[in-house]
């Protein structure tokens, strides 16, 4: 008698696992962005506007042309005394003299000469135009004088009076016909002088001794 | 008379045989499958977006007489300053389109920034990340610096602002269709980010020095 024998085959099959991550990560970061917004710059006043010292001879004992009458002068028949801003010590002032009128004796005599302003830029933008404002006229007086007595003088400053230091148009007037830019150089720096124009008050019987003082506004911008 | 013996053997053997082939078949072997999930990875500033010191201005003419008032075209910003990744000098921004009166010399918008002292682009590390992965990196809206009273600064920052820092696409520019910000062997990867700062349309006047701050989100994600 024969017996079949069957073979039995088991296959522990291994199960492959797949894992798919499918998940995403996401990380975020706040950060602070900034800007330093420095539109400001700095002006300063090196030196004062000075007239020095001068003598002024005034007189009303004018017929000038016109027919104006004795004791009365138009302002533009005045002597003047020009600070140029050329010259920081003052080596290229001038007196003017009084329009030639009949029996003229007003003159101005330079004694100890005067000085233009200076004013110096800093901490500007470089290479860029900056624009000057003239003052409006200014006048000077002594307190100590009565008012009444019209003791005073005008000062008229315009921007052909001014002269620029430093910068690429070093030396160059602010106005006239040669006229430059104020310009400032690499570190956003310039400078200038300023002149300017004194006349006496015409309807002053005379000018008296005295220490005259005033001010003015000059203003820089972009 | 005759006598038969038969033998009986083989049966035997045959049923040892049998035994030994299912007990081979039937062993079982446990085998552990083990699988981290790393989905995690650092995302870390090194240095926020600084645009630097500025000189900015921006004022709206007065109406000539034609009737008319300049204004910024919708979407229209002022006048700017963009940094650039790798790129030591911001680049100038022009203002943008405005409508203006209809003769000429009419009103119309002065705007102007201009860079006193250069900013520099943010940067930020991602770490811990699985190495050669391309990771996407989503920049913020459009978002204002403030100085805690005035809006004056809009800020934009484009997926073209952003440069890649380190891994296989070191100095390469972000490709926001095809993420290419691919981290190193260490799963380490930075990026610098720039954008484009430029005045806000409303702003007419003096914009006060001082500085203007403003929080942007960035994430980062794969």
């Amino acid at each position: 008698m024969f017996k079949r024998n069957k073979i039995y085959t088991v296959v522990a099959a291994s199960a492959l696992i797949t894992f798919s991550a499918m998940s995403t990560a996401q990380e975020t970061e706040t950060s602070t962005a900034t800007v330093t917004v420095a539109n400001s710059f700095n002006l300063v006043e090196d030196a004062a506007l000075s007239f020095g010292q001068l003598a002024v001879f005034q007189s009303l004992d004018v017929d000038g042309p016109g027919g104006n009458a004795a004791g009365v002068r138009a302002a533009n028949q005045q002597p003047t005394y020009v600070v140029a801003s050329s010259d920081p010590a003052g080596g290229d002032n001038a007196p003017t003299a009084a329009v030639d009128v009949a029996n003229t004796v007003s003159r101005i005599v330079e004694i100890t000469p005067g000085t233009p302003a200076a004013y110096s830029i800093t901490a500007a933008t470089q290479f860029t135009n900056l624009t000057v404002t003239p003052p409006n006229q200014a006048t000077i007086a002594d307190p100590t004088i009565d008012g009444a007595l019209n003791s005073t003088f005008t000062v008229d400053i315009t921007l052909a009076d001014m002269t620029i230091v430093g910068g690429p148009n070093d030396g160059s007037s602010l106005g006239g016909g040669s006229a430059q830019p104020l310009r400032t150089d690499s570190n956003g720096a310039v400078g200038f002088r300023v002149g300017a124009t004194l006349t006496p008050n015409e309807t002053a019987a005379a000018i008296l001794d005295g220490n005259y003082v005033g001010s003015f506004d000059i203003t820089v911008s972009y | 008379m005759i006598n038969f013996k038969t033998k009986k053997i083989a049966l035997a053997t045959t049923l040892a045989l049998s035994s030994s082939i299912v007990a081979a078949q039937s062993s079982t072997e446990s085998t552990d499958i083990t699988l981290e999930v790393l989905n995690g990875f650092a995302l870390a500033e090194v240095s926020a977006l600084n645009f630097g010191t500025v000189r900015a201005t921006q004022t709206f003419d007065v109406d000539s007489g034609n009737g008319d008032a300049p204004a910024f075209n919708g979407g229209e910003k002022g006048a700017g300053l963009q940094i650039v990744p790798n790129v030591a000098t911001p680049v100038s921004v022009a203002e943008g389109a405005h409508s203006v009166g209809g003769g000429a010399g009419d009103a119309e918008i002065n705007s102007d920034m201009s860079s006193l002292v250069a900013g520099a682009p943010g940067e930020y590390s991602i770490s811990g990340a699985a190495p050669g992965v391309a990771m996407t990196i989503t920049p913020p809206a459009e978002f204002s610096l403030t100085d805690g009273t005035t809006a004056a600064f809009d800020v934009n920052i484009a997926a073209t602002d952003i440069v890649i820092s380190g891994g296989p696409n070191d100095g390469v520019t972000y490709d926001n269709a095809a993420p290419n910000a691919i981290t190193d062997g260490t799963g380490t990867v930075n990026f610098l980010v720039g954008g484009t700062i430029t005045i806000d349309e409303a702003i007419n006047g003096p914009i006060a020095d001082g500085t203007y701050t403003g929080d942007y989100v960035i994430t980062v994600s794969y």
